[in-house]
């Protein structure tokens, strides 16, 4: 207390100044319309610029809440147009597929038969044999599950084969990675009575119970004829790169279990 | 003391009269009007109080601005000088800064000169930047300050000529 009556003192003539200016400037405001109204701009401006930078750092301080409610977001619509042909706002126990997200917490793409483990685990509902995508395309399908965690084998995986087919005429084959490039996989079993074209579409195609119908994989990029078998060799770019995706929704076939019964 | 509380009081009233009934309507040239009361900013005492003198120099100013309608421009230029003034007696007369009376016996003209100019300028610039209050008026604001205080400083120094010869 001391300390600052001693500074006060010290600086008795500044702050003598200060509130003399002060009294001033009220003055001033006050007999005057014209500086009343330049007063008024100041403050507004600065008011302005002060609740805008206090905006900006909140905006950035929340940005991670706010990165979590775009996923959610994006997670709930994704499942609206997974089950477009089903979906009821006011009903959601008909849907065929539910969506979970994740986020992968280890990747690989170097080995010719790829894994990679996501933060989802039996607790969060997720089970074996539960496909998994990103925004882009597909990313792998969850073949072991812990309590917190899930491993899954990656659409970069040799002995992992996917339904798909063409977007523009259903023509469906199977799907899988020759282990060679992380961007390419290869679409077999397609016959030659279909037309192909480069820069056709590939989406899965529904047949198994990991995907829904319609979730796009990537356009084709080259061709053979491999007329002594009667089918094409096709090669895909696969739209999504998986090497850097993060943010995963989990798919939950609903009626899995029973097609399987039925298999 | 008392002699020069009188005095003070003297110079103190004599500058708001004049200025008030004299120079407020002297129009020179259609537009100019001396400030004539800033003479009681340079005479004052260089080694009197500096908190009475902040005190006086805003009862200045805030008495001609009530005086003469002004908005406020000169009660804030008077107190601005009020607390500067310190700095630019040291500036201006360095060791002589201490003479008591310095702006009318005991220093060089030279110094007496750049004190008065520095008060006159910088007096002006804030009076008439007041006055105008925007940065697009800066060259009316420069036009006024300069053509003022020239004629300031012809009358500041007609008095103080004459109070030397005294």
């Amino acid at each position: 207390m001391q300390q600052i009556i001693n500074a006060l003192l010290k600086n008795k003539k500044f702050i003598l100044f200060i509130v003399l200016l002060f009294l001033s400037l009220i003055f001033i405001r006050n007999r005057s319309l014209y500086h009343q109204s330049k007063f008024d701009q100041l403050t507004t401006l600065i008011a302005g610029e002060i609740f805008s930078a206090t905006y900006s750092i909140n905006e950035y301080l929340n940005l991670k809440k706010i990165n979590n409610e775009v996923l959610l977001d994006n997670k709930n619509l994704r499942e609206v147009l997974i089950n477009k042909n089903n979906y009821d706002l006011n009903d959601r126990s008909n849907i065929a597929f539910k969506v979970f997200l994740a986020k992968i917490v280890k990747n690989s793409i170097k080995s010719s038969r790829n894994y990679l483990i996501i933060n989802k685990g039996k607790k969060d509902s997720i089970r074996e044999e539960m496909g998994i995508i990103s925004s882009k395309g597909i990313i792998g399908i969850v073949n072991s599950v812990s309590e917190n965690y899930s491993s899954a084998i990656s659409i970069l995986n040799k002995d992992l084969q996917i339904n798909a087919k063409f977007k523009k005429n259903n023509a469906f084959g199977s799907l899988n990675w020759d282990g060679i490039n992380s961007n390419k996989v290869k679409l077999n079993d397609i016959a030659l009575i279909n037309n192909v074209n480069i820069g056709d579409t590939i989406v899965t195609g529904g047949m198994s119970t990991y995907f829904p119908e319609g979730i796009l994989i990537g356009v084709v990029i080259d061709y053979k004829i491999v007329l002594e078998k009667g089918y094409y060799e096709i090669k895909i770019e696969l739209n999504n790169k998986v090497g850097n995706e993060t943010n995963v929704y989990v798919l939950k076939n609903k009626f899995q279990n029973e097609i399987k019964n039925l298999e | 003391m008392l002699h020069e509380n009188i005095r003070l009081a003297k110079f103190f009233i004599l500058g708001v009269l004049l200025q008030v009934l004299v120079f407020e309507s002297w129009d020179f040239l259609g537009y100019i009007d001396p400030i004539f009361y800033i003479i009681f900013l340079l005479i004052y005492k260089f080694d009197g109080s500096q908190t009475k003198f902040i005190l006086l120099s805003f009862s200045l100013g805030l008495i001609v601005d009530l005086l003469t309608q002004n908005p406020g421009s000169n009660t804030i230029s008077c107190l601005t000088i009020g607390y500067i003034r310190p700095f630019l007696i040291n500036f201006s007369f360095g060791v002589n800064a201490d003479v008591s009376n310095g702006m009318t016996s005991g220093t060089r003209i030279e110094n007496r000169i750049l004190f008065a100019s520095l008060i006159i300028l910088i007096h002006h610039l804030i009076y008439f930047s007041i006055s105008y209050f925007s940065f697009s008026a800066y060259l009316n604001i420069i036009k006024n300050t300069i053509l003022t205080g020239i004629l300031t400083s012809i009358l500041i120094t007609i008095t103080l000529g004459f109070m030397s010869k005294r």
